[in-house]
């Protein structure tokens, strides 16, 4: 569980759902996994089977908590939404997956390029703010960002050769 | 791999996967398949550190463990270890037998070119192998970077059995 506990969190929290919620929708996810282990033959179908289960489930209380499905039209075409659903939670769970590799591509990064990568895009810190904090100079953020961001993509293409385009 | 006017061109690229506009790159990636696909690769990866990673809540994380039972741990006996010839790397493959409740496990760590390949045989029956899967044999093989991350886990109706590589051999063979 603490292997996959962030992608299964994040799969919630990247829908929308505030942390209650979210959490929630871990304990279900991981209640299915439960009830549903011996299915499970490949230990390498895991992380996707529960990026899609978290999805559905984050879905799934979504669209409960919202108001329009009292809507008599709504429920006339509750198979069409239903549809949309499982193609959302397809979708949301296969960038999940692969986010979680880049995840862990910047953790095994680690060191400056780690705390570089995480100031400018997990935490969307401007370049005056990453000056301060990383103590580094204006003219060095852009090369060194991009030099990281070459380490990542080949950490990345070492764990996931088949997902890279190049 | 990247050569000449393309290595010139990543920072460019890097500007281009933000959304910054560089009409140089732009010019160049149209012209230039090998970089059109680092430019999406690169456009994957901001775009999924930007959407952010949740560690869930330790509260959380301890309410869904709960849900599984732990299994019952039983103790292993390593029967005895041989060495098994040098590896590429000069280092020295080690084959070790172990004996547990309900089965047995001879196990082959060998060395590779990069790291170390874990072959192992398991009697007894019902067993399921992490990292890797058993197969109709009782055969399982997985590949790690260093010995010391060679460890094989057996599961089996509530009984964990966890099999760690022989250290004193394998600091005996560096």
């Amino acid at each position: 569980m603490d292997r996959f506990q962030n992608l299964v969190y994040s799969v919630a929290r990247r829908t929308g759902l505030g942390s209650d919620d979210a959490g929630d929708v871990f304990q279900a996810t991981f209640l299915a996994l439960y009830r549903n282990l011996d299915r499970i033959e490949q230990p390498e179908t895991l992380p996707k089977w529960l990026s899609v289960t978290a999805a559905r489930e984050a879905l799934k209380l979504k669209r409960n908590a919202s108001r329009f499905v009292d809507d008599a039209a709504v429920l006339d075409r509750l198979d069409d939404v239903l549809a949309d659903e499982e193609a959302s939670a397809e979708a949301l769970a296969i960038e999940a997956e692969d986010a979680d590799y880049w995840r862990r591509a910047l953790v095994e990064l680690g060191g400056r390029c780690e705390q570089l990568l995480t100031a400018l895009y997990l935490d969307e810190k401007s370049y005056d703010e990453i000056m301060s904090s990383l103590e580094m100079p204006m003219g060095a953020i852009g090369p060194t960002r991009a030099r990281c961001l070459e380490k990542l993509r080949k950490l990345y293409q070492r764990d996931r050769p088949e997902a890279l385009d190049s | 791999m990247m050569k000449g006017t393309c290595s010139r061109m990543f920072a460019a690229l890097v500007d281009l996967a933000e959304g910054r506009e560089s009409a140089e790159a732009a010019a160049h990636v149209a012209q230039c398949a090998s970089c059109a696909g680092v430019l999406r690769d690169l456009e994957r990866g901001v775009r999924s550190l930007r959407a952010g990673f949740y560690d869930a809540p330790a509260d959380v994380t301890a309410a869904a463990k709960s849900i599984f039972p732990l299994p019952v741990r039983v103790a292993v006996r390593l029967l005895g270890t041989t060495l098994a010839g040098a590896g590429a790397r000069g280092e020295t493959a080690v084959q070790a037998a172990y004996e547990f409740e309900g089965g047995r496990a001879r196990i082959l760590y060998q060395p590779e070119e990069e790291g170390w390949s874990v072959m192992a045989r398991v009697e007894g029956e019902g067993w399921r192998a992490f990292p890797a899967e058993l197969d109709e044999q009782g055969r399982v093989e997985f590949r790690v970077q260093a010995l010391g991350e060679a460890r094989l886990r057996l599961v089996r109706e509530g009984v964990e059995v966890v099999i760690d590589p022989p250290s004193e051999e394998a600091d005996a063979s560096r």
